[in-house]
């Protein structure tokens, strides 16, 4: 009689746990969700930020080797300023060419929204970060998200208050990039390593170590123009379709505390384009 | 009523987690706080419990990520039982059975949202993954696991102070 008791209770947890996760995936639970989330993700917000606080105070440089490491930042922010004038160039070239397109009524700035990092996804497979702000601050799915020194990502899925943001390091991330000065295309993925991968740079393509990988806006999913990050190898192998190569990020993803996400930025969804049929 | 104990110590173990321990990774390895306290909690709490604490902690987990699958969930369920089977064979050294259990509780869950991920069509490398990820949270896990289980401890002699201690 125990044992039957024991079998119902179990039954009845496994069908309440499926329910809610039924419930949860089809989005019924969604307001619930968002008014039971508020004061956890504000909990999480002021843990998040006195931990970055915290950490801050114990990483400010008290030594020489502290002192090397932060010569070598400084010298990659010489860097990234390099690029940024570079970037600032392409700007002024994209507006003549938009006035010559008539495009004059299109705005090229773009308007943030800032959020906090507050936590990280819980499974080391997926690079994503948890940010502060959601669907009532005008976050939407597919959002480009940057920090003050390039491309962070964009974000996945939003709820009221909170959203889940794809870093450009996630192995299910790809995108579409062209390499400064040669303007060659190609494509860009992440791995679980957290290592940015270049891939489809045509054989005849010159690309050397330390240019600049930049959004090139094709495809739709990011806006062209943010810099990503330096090519920091380059592989071509004479019997290979394409080269393939390594970038060295210009965002420092473990330290990101304050992101922006560009809320004027509106995605294009390509799916319908794609045939899915099988020859 | 225990079980829904369960929740605001999930929630805080997830902040935890999320916004701290997340940020010191070994490698690509993270620990899973949540899991080891399922697994302190098994080896602690009556039976009856013992599920029920494993699929609230699942939930919240599966929530907070991206995965597609409810691998959490399933994954806790898996382990909170394989604790309370091992816990009633080997009684005499829990320590070393909440040990042995995260081990093979990080190479589950890890397998589990292997396969999950190879159902949305994407395929990681294994040996990737076991070298980067599954070794590094092994050993994230070791680290954290006999304060977790020291937690486990002193919350079962709060909601539990007239049964006898493992």
């Amino acid at each position: 009689m125990k044992s039957a008791n024991g079998l119902t209770r179990y039954i009845a947890l496994f069908i309440s746990a499926l329910g809610i996760i039924i419930l949860g995936f089809s989005g019924f639970l969604n307001n619930f969700i968002s008014g039971a989330l508020s004061p956890i993700i504000d909990l999480q917000t002021a843990v998040s930020e006195r931990y970055s606080t915290i950490q801050n105070y114990f990483s400010t440089p008290r030594d020489i080797t502290q002192l090397q490491q932060k010569n070598a930042e400084l010298e990659a922010e010489i860097a990234r300023l390099r690029g940024q004038i570079i970037e600032l160039q392409q700007l002024s070239e994209y507006q003549v060419l938009a006035a010559l397109l008539d495009f004059a009524r299109s705005n090229p700035e773009y308007q943030y929204t800032g959020a906090s990092v507050i936590g990280r996804d819980p499974s080391p497979f997926l690079h994503y970060i948890i940010i502060n702000r959601g669907s009532d601050d005008g976050i939407r799915k597919g959002m480009p998200v940057v920090s003050q020194q390039g491309l962070v990502g964009r974000v996945s899925h939003v709820i009221p208050n909170a959203a889940r943001v794809q870093l450009i390091t996630d192995a299910q991330s790809k995108i579409n990039i062209k390499i400064h000065p040669s303007e060659t295309e190609g494509i860009l993925t992440g791995s679980v390593a957290g290592d940015l991968l270049l891939d489809f740079i045509p054989q005849e393509a010159t690309v050397n170590t330390g240019d600049l990988v930049l959004t090139s806006g094709l495809g739709g999913n990011y806006p062209p123009n943010i810099l990503i990050g330096q090519v920091s190898g380059v592989r071509k192998q004479d019997f290979a379709l394409f080269q393939t190569g390594s970038v060295q990020p210009v965002v420092d993803f473990s330290r990101l505390e304050i992101v922006l996400v560009i809320t004027n930025f509106k995605p294009v969804d390509v799916t319908p384009l794609q045939d899915n049929t099988n020859p | 009523m225990l079980n829904l104990l369960s929740l605001p110590i999930y929630i805080v173990l997830f902040i935890t987690q999320s916004a701290i321990l997340n940020r010191m990774p070994i490698m690509s390895g993270l620990p899973d706080i949540l899991m080891l306290f399922t697994i302190g909690w098994t080896l602690h709490t009556p039976k009856s419990q013992a599920i029920g604490w494993a699929i609230v902690g699942g939930l919240i987990m599966d929530f907070a990520s991206a995965i597609q699958l409810p691998v959490f969930t399933i994954s806790y369920v898996i382990i909170a039982s394989m604790s309370l089977l091992l816990s009633k064979q080997i009684e005499q050294y829990p320590i070393v059975l909440m040990l042995m259990i995260s081990i093979a509780g990080t190479i589950i869950v890890h397998l589990i949202t292997f396969i999950s991920v190879a159902t949305t069509g994407f395929i990681l490398s294994l040996n990737e993954i076991i070298n980067i990820v599954t070794i590094p949270s092994i050993l994230l896990n070791l680290i954290y696991a006999i304060p977790i289980y020291g937690l486990a401890h002193e919350l079962k002699l709060l909601l539990f102070p007239e049964e006898t201690i493992l």
